[in-house]
């Protein structure tokens, strides 16, 4: 029992991560349970209206917003130009603190952080600092992004700033882990940047690509699995330096790849965009500019895409694929849903319908067990 | 701009591991002000979601929820490690509403209290289910117990199996036991049922 419970749960922990994991995998009796589990997961959920989320927890905090630049103050004590710069945070200091990206105030906060950074006293609390500012940008990009209220241009300006400090923060590691790669603090600092890369892919899954904003995510994209990429780097070097195995293989993923690009070739089994080919098979997520799940046969030369992938063995198979700009009318697979071969209950004991693809709908969101929905109460409100 | 996003089936879940760092969670025991809001803005609306359910009004959700954070950030020191947290921010949301129910009826018995918790969540709209869902939902509330409330965490309300565990007082390899043998009852009621049908429609 303990052993069909255990792989039940492995293969559920996966259909709740994966849409489109294969729920006849394995035995008949596991499968049938998973089938079950999809018909589950899909039951229409009661709306729960958008909470106000009010912070009120700030109002009990010991620390206030001016106690929190207590160090600027130290230094300007002994720095008439700091002390300068810091009269000048007095004046807009609250405003430039919850500024954002793509807001004027926002230059003034920044320049507050790189103080920060140049007050740091050694090169672990400027990492640390690096982190720190870099979850900022990351609630930024959150708070930005979900907001119906958003412009463009403001979407924009917080994929670029978290793309940019990210890359900082984790240039700012590395050389830090370079000088003392055995340093008690190397493994926390590269378990959070590892935690903030994880949340940006998360946050860069959830945005639903439109014609403005493609461009963006998709230099946001390439750039994160760079930035993985690194930190698995990262790793390997510390673990080879302190002859720490067990680091290195610590979520390391050093086979990613991703292109951002025009498709140079397209086949049904293979893409190539620019000179990077791609093995295409039924785990590769295809969608086009709205979001929608499209099928290779969609895809035209000259299409700009950004492809996410893995090498196995000598082949690099693609993951994800998402359509930047299409060129001309693209045929629309009205299909689009990304639901898994989910069939209802009553039929789990044939195990026949297991490998049919998913059917046709005239509405994705309509479709039985879709998992792409319009969200009616868009989390964050301003 | 008209916005929308496209989730998973679990809109908040990250990881099955906790979606917080061990380095969060220090920098915010030490009252580090970036790490408090991440931590609310990464849970905020997960255990908002989890008191509306059981309050079914929102400002007292919101009001509740806040109330969690508060409570949580306060005893932030007692937290052993980060992957306990989220199930010991649910236990705080869990005794808040019970307080709550205690508040509103002063002659509730608490185990009243614990069942409005568990067995009465109306989370499922029932009124858009299609037949075989319905029958769904049927075979559910022949479970016992606590085979239901095991079922009802884990998939209306996307609880983890650790959050679950930290709920119910259990570890997680009961509550994966638990959850086999509810999914196997449900399919053997299912069976049950369909020869049932077939019988009566045969006569």
């Amino acid at each position: 029992m303990d052993n069909s419970a255990e792989k039940l749960n492995t293969a559920l922990e996966q259909l709740r991560q994966n849409p489109n994991f294969n729920l006849g995998i394995g035995q008949a009796e596991l499968s049938s349970l998973l089938k079950l589990s999809a018909s589950l997961l899909v039951l229409p959920k009661n709306p729960v209206p958008t909470p106000l989320m009010n912070h009120r927890y700030a109002a009990t905090k010991a620390k206030s917003f001016w106690f929190a630049w207590e160090h600027i103050s130290r230094l300007a004590a002994a720095s008439t130009a700091a002390m300068l710069l810091l009269s000048a945070f007095a004046v807009t200091g609250y405003a430039a603190y919850h500024s954002a990206p793509g807001q004027t105030l926002f230059a003034v906060k920044k320049s507050a952080e790189k103080l920060q950074m140049v007050l740091a006293y050694n090169q672990n609390q400027k990492a640390s600092l690096q982190i720190e500012i870099t979850q900022k940008r990351l609630n930024e990009a959150r708070l930005i992004l979900q907001n119906p209220s958003s412009n463009i241009e403001q979407e924009k300006a917080a994929l670029t700033e978290l793309t940019a400090q990210t890359s900082t923060a984790i240039e700012v590691i590395n050389t830090v882990t370079a000088n003392n790669p055995k340093g008690d603090n190397n493994h926390p600092l590269l378990s959070s940047m590892e935690t903030i890369t994880k949340q940006q892919q998360t946050l860069l899954k959830e945005i639903k690509p439109s014609g403005e904003i493609n461009e963006a995510a998709g230099t946001a994209l390439v750039a994160l699995n760079k930035n993985s990429a690194k930190i698995s780097e990262i790793k390997q070097s510390i673990a080879i330096a302190s002859n720490d195995q067990t680091l290195a293989k610590l979520n390391s993923d050093p086979d990613s790849v991703a292109v951002l690009g025009k498709i140079s070739a397209i086949t049904k089994t293979n893409i190539t965009v620019e000179k990077t080919a791609f093995a295409i098979n039924s785990q590769t997520v295809i969608k086009n500019a709205e979001g929608k799940i499209i099928t290779p046969e969609s895809l035209k030369p000259e299409t700009k895409v950004s492809v996410s992938g893995k090498k196995d063995g000598e082949t690099l198979v693609a993951k994800d694929i998402l359509v930047i700009n299409e060129l001309g009318t693209e045929p629309e697979v009205k299909s689009a849903s990304t639901t898994p071969d989910i069939k209802p209950f009553a039929s789990t004991t044939s195990t026949s319908a297991i490998s049919e693809p998913a059917k046709p709908t005239t509405n994705p969101n309509q479709a039985q067990g879709s998992y792409i929905f319009e969200d009616p109460n868009p989390q964050f409100v301003k | 701009m008209t916005k929308s996003f496209v989730f998973n089936i679990s809109p908040m879940k990250l990881e099955e591991n906790s979606p917080i760092s061990a380095f969060l969670l220090e920098k915010a025991k030490n009252r580090d002000e970036t790490a408090l809001t991440e931590i609310y803005g990464l849970f905020f609306r997960k255990i908002y979601n989890f008191i509306y359910y059981r309050v079914s009004h929102k400002e007292t959700a919101e009001d509740l929820a806040e109330e969690v954070f508060i409570k949580a950030f306060a005893k932030l020191s007692t937290v052993k490690d980060d992957k306990s947290f989220e199930g010991w921010l649910y236990s705080i949301a869990r005794n808040l509403v019970i307080d709550y129910y205690r508040q509103k009826k002063t002659t509730v018995a608490l185990e009243d209290v614990e069942n409005t918790l568990e067995y009465e969540t109306n989370i499922v709209d029932v009124v858009n289910l299609d037949q075989q869902q319905k029958q769904l939902l049927k075979v559910l509330k022949e479970l016992g117990a606590e085979q239901q409330v095991v079922i009802k965490l884990k998939f209306f309300e996307d609880l983890s199996n650790s959050e679950i565990a930290e709920l119910l007082h259990k570890n997680e390899g009961t509550i994966r036991v638990i959850q086999h043998r509810a999914l196997s009852k449900m399919q053997e009621l299912i069976k049950q049922q369909q020869e049932q049908e077939k019988s009566d429609y045969g006569q």
